[in-house]
C-alpha cells in the first residue's frame, strides 16, 4: 500500500522555498535585530535580551499592550455579534435585493486599507468630518474630536474596524447560518423551542466554527491593523497616547525615535500573545460541548 | 385522549400547477397508528409538516381532540415529529439531547436528567448517554431522537420515515420499538413512510397517496385484498398487482368474456353482473394468484425473464409481447430465465377496475 516516500516533500519544496525565503528570513532576520543595540547611528552591536528587558520597565509599552488588548476586544465584541445580527436580517431580505445588498457589504473589505484610511479621515474628522455634520451635531450634542479627543480616539479606531469588515464578517456568518441544515431548526421547533431558543441552542452552537474562524481572522487584522491608524493619528499615539497600540509603537519607536532593535522587540514580543490568543480561539472553535456539561 | 381530527386539508406552493395536498380528511383516533403512503412526491411529507405546523396549509382545519392547531405555532401543538435523518443537535450529548424538549419548557436539570435516563433505559440506549451523536450509529441516534419525543409526553406522534435511512436490521429493531411505544402510548400516530411494507406491517389503517390526492384509507387486508383503484392496486404488495387493460367482449352463448394482448378468460357470473359489455377494463391479479399450468389449460403464458429467490419462495417475472407479469411461486420451481411458462388462475380472485380513475368494481 501507498508508501510514505520522498516524491510528496520534492514537489512542495518550491511552495517550501518562497515561504523560507519571503517569511523565515525575515522573521529570522527581525529576531535579530531585535537583539542588537545602535541600530541607526554607530555600529550595531549585540545585546542579546537587553531591549526586550527594556520593555517590562517602559510605561509607554505597557500602555500600547494595554490599549492593543482592549482595542483588540472591543472591535471583537464589535464586530461579531453586529455582523450576526446582520446576517439574520439579511437572510430575510427579498432575493433581488440579495445580490446587491451582498456587494455593498463586501465593498470596504476589498478597498485598498489605504483609500479607506483617508475615508475615515473624512468621516472622523472633528470641525469637518461627516460624523459630526450629519449624525452627531444634527442629534443636537456637541460635536466630537474623534481624532484628537482622547476619550474618543480607541472608539474612532473600533468604528474604523466596524466599517471595515462588519460587511465581510456578515457574509460569512450568512454563508454559516445557511449552512445549518433546516431540519435541525424543524426538530427544535417541533420540540418546542421558540425563535430565540432555536437562535440560542441550535443556530448559536452549530455557528461555533465559522464564529472562531471570523474572530482569528479579526483578530489577526485587528492586532496589526496599521494603515487605519497611521492615517488617522498620523503615526503616533493619538493625544495623550490614547490610540497607540503596538503596531504604532514599534512605528513609532523605528522610525520617529530610529531605534529599530527595539521597535523589532515590540513586534516579537507581541508574537507570543497573539499566537496564544489565535490558538485559544481555533481550539476553541474545533471543541464541541463535553458530554455532561450544560449548554 | 384527543383524537386527530383532519378535515380538507389542502396546500398549494406559489407557482405549482396543482396542489401538493388536496382536500385531505382523515380521522386518527387515539390509540390509532395511521400510515400514510405514497410515492416520492405524492405530498405525504408535506401532509405532516402542516400537522406539525412546520409549513402553513392554504385550507383545511387541523384538530386534535378539542382545540384547533390550525394557525399555532410547533411549539404550541404539543406534538412530537421524528424526522428521517438525524435531527439530534451535534453539540449535545444523548442525554441533553433526550431532555432538550424538557429543558426548552424550564424543567431544572436533574429532573430533566433523570426523565432522560430512565428512558433511554427503556430504549436500551443507557450506556450511550454521555456520547456526543456523532459518536454513536444511525440505529442509536434515532432511537435517541424516539426518546426525546416520547419523553415530552405529546398529544400524538408523527413520524416522517424515520426508518428510511437504517439497514434492514436497525429498520426492524426500531420498528418494533415504535410498535410497542403504539402499544404503551394510547396517543394518536401518524407514520408516513414510502415503503409499503412498512405501511402494512405498522397501521391500523394505512392511507396511500398519489399526486397530492387520497387513494384510499383502509386496514392493510382491506388494502391488500379490495385496493380501490389501479394505482392503489400496483402501489401495494412486492411486487405489486398485475394489471392487464383490455376490453369485455360477449361469448356467442351470451356470457362476457375478457380480451387483452397477454391475457384472455371468460368473466364469471358475479362479475359479468356487473359489468357492461365493450367497455375498456384493467384486470387485477396478485402475483400469488397465478399458478403454473400446461400449454392446454394456461390463461397466460410468456418467457420468464427474471428469477427473484426469496426466503422460501420465489417470484418471476414473465413477458408476453408487450407486457409483463409477475408470479409467486413455492421454492420447490424449476424456471430459468429463457423458460417459456404457462399460467392459470381462479377467476373469481381477480380484481376489476373501469372508468377513467381505473376504480374498483365491487362485486
Amino acid at each position: 500500500m501507498p508508501r510514505p516516500s520522498r516524491p510528496p516533500f520534492l514537489l512542495l519544496a518550491p511552495f517550501f522555498a518562497v515561504l523560507a525565503l519571503f517569511w523565515l528570513v525575515p522573521l529570522a532576520r527581525g529576531l535579530w535585530i531585535s537583539m542588537q543595540g545602535n541600530t541607526l547611528f554607530g555600529t550595531p552591536a549585540f545585546v542579546g535580551l537587553e531591549n526586550y528587558r527594556g520593555l517590562l520597565t517602559d510605561a509607554r509599552y505597557a500602555h500600547a499592550l494595554r490599549n492593543t488588548v482592549v482595542y483588540c476586544g472591543m472591535v471583537l465584541l464589535a464586530v461579531l455579534p453586529f455582523s450576526l445580527f446582520l446576517a439574520h436580517l439579511l437572510r430575510h431580505v427579498h432575493k433581488t435585493l440579495r445580490g446587491f445588498l451582498h456587494f455593498c457589504l463586501l465593498l470596504p473589505g476589498l478597498t485598498p486599507p489605504l483609500v479607506l484610511a483617508l475615508l475615515y479621515l473624512l468621516v472622523f474628522h472633528g470641525p469637518a468630518g461627516l460624523l459630526n455634520s450629519v449624525i452627531v451635531r444634527p442629534l443636537g450634542l456637541p460635536g466630537v474630536d474623534w481624532i484628537a479627543d482622547p476619550r474618543f480616539i480607541k472608539f474612532s479606531l473600533v468604528l474604523l474596524m466596524l466599517w471595515r469588515w462588519t460587511g465581510f464578517m456578515t457574509l460569512i456568518f450568512l454563508s454559516g447560518i445557511e449552512g445549518i441544515p433546516g431540519a435541525y431548526h424543524d426538530a427544535a421547533r417541533s420540540e418546542g423551542a421558540s425563535a430565540w431558543q432555536r437562535f440560542r441552542h441550535v443556530t448559536l452552537p452549530l455557528l461555533r466554527p465559522v464564529t472562531a474562524f471570523a474572530a482569528a481572522f479579526l483578530l489577526l487584522d485587528t492586532f496589526v491593523l496599521f494603515e487605519g491608524g497611521y492615517v488617522l493619528l498620523g503615526g503616533s499615539g493619538g493625544t495623550l497616547d490614547a490610540g497607540l497600540l503596538l503596531v504604532s509603537y514599534a512605528y513609532v519607536t523605528a522610525f520617529t525615535l530610529g531605534n529599530f532593535g527595539t521597535a523589532a522587540a515590540v513586534s516579537f514580543s507581541s508574537l507570543p500573545v497573539l499566537l496564544i490568543a489565535l490558538f485559544a480561539i481555533l481550539a476553541w472553535g474545533r471543541s464541541r460541548a463535553k458530554p455532561g456539561r450544560a449548554a | 385522549m384527543a383524537a386527530f381530527s383532519i378535515r380538507n386539508l389542502e396546500k398549494r406552493y406559489p407557482g405549482a400547477p396543482v396542489p401538493a395536498l388536496r382536500d385531505f380528511s382523515l380521522e386518527v383516533g387515539s390509540g390509532e397508528l395511521v400510515a400514510i403512503v405514497g410515492p416520492s412526491g405524492c405530498g405525504k411529507s408535506t401532509l405532516l409538516r402542516m400537522l406539525a405546523g412546520l409549513e402553513a396549509e392554504t385550507a383545511g382545519e387541523i384538530r386534535l381532540g378539542e382545540r384547533v392547531l390550525t394557525g399555532l405555532p410547533p411549539k404550541d401543538r404539543d406534538l412530537a415529529l421524528m424526522f428521517q435523518s438525524y435531527t439530534l443537535l451535534p453539540h449535545l450529548s444523548v442525554e441533553e439531547n433526550l431532555a432538550f424538549g424538557l429543558k426548552l419548557r424550564g424543567e431544572p436539570r436533574p429532573s430533566r436528567l433523570e426523565k432522560a435516563r430512565a428512558i433511554a433505559k427503556t430504549l436500551g440506549i443507557e450506556s450511550l448517554l454521555r456520547r456526543l451523536p456523532s459518536e454513536i450509529s444511525g440505529g442509536e441516534r434515532q432511537r435517541a431522537a424516539l426518546g426525546r419525543a416520547i419523553l415530552r409526553s405529546p398529544a400524538a406522534f408523527l413520524f416522517d420515515e424515520p426508518l428510511s435511512s437504517l439497514d434492514a436490521q436497525m429498520r426492524l429493531q426500531l420498528r418494533v420499538e415504535i410498535q410497542r411505544l403504539h402499544q404503551r402510548v394510547r396517543v394518536p400516530m401518524l407514520f408516513v413512510t414510502h415503503d409499503q411494507g412498512e405501511a402494512l406491517t405498522l397501521g391500523d389503517r394505512v392511507v396511500v397517496l398519489d399526486r397530492g390526492v387520497m387513494q384510499q384509507v383502509a386496514s392493510p387486508e382491506e388494502l391488500y385484498r379490495r385496493p380501490a383503484n389501479a394505482f392503489v392496486a400496483s402501489f401495494i404488495g412486492a411486487p405489486g398487482m398485475n394489471l392487464f387493460k383490455g376490453r369485455i367482449e360477449t361469448n356467442e352463448n351470451g356470457s362476457a368474456r375478457f380480451v387483452s394482448p397477454a391475457l384472455s378468460y371468460d368473466l364469471t357470473p358475479a362479475q359479468t353482473a356487473a359489468i357492461k359489455p365493450h367497455t375498456a377494463i384493467t384486470v387485477g391479479l396478485r402475483p400469488e394468484h397465478l399458478r403454473r399450468a400446461d400449454a392446454s389449460e394456461a390463461l397466460l403464458r410468456g418467457e420468464v425473464t427474471a428469477v427473484e429467490r426469496q426466503a422460501g419462495q420465489a417470484t418471476l417475472y414473465v413477458q408476453s409481447g408487450d407486457v409483463s407479469f409477475a408470479a409467486r411461486v413455492g421454492e420447490d420451481f424449476s424456471a430459468r430465465p429463457g423458460d417459456f411458462s404457462g399460467w392459470t388462475f381462479d377467476p373469481a380472485a381477480v380484481s376489476l377496475f373501469a372508468g377513467p380513475g381505473e376504480t374498483r368494481i365491487d362485486l
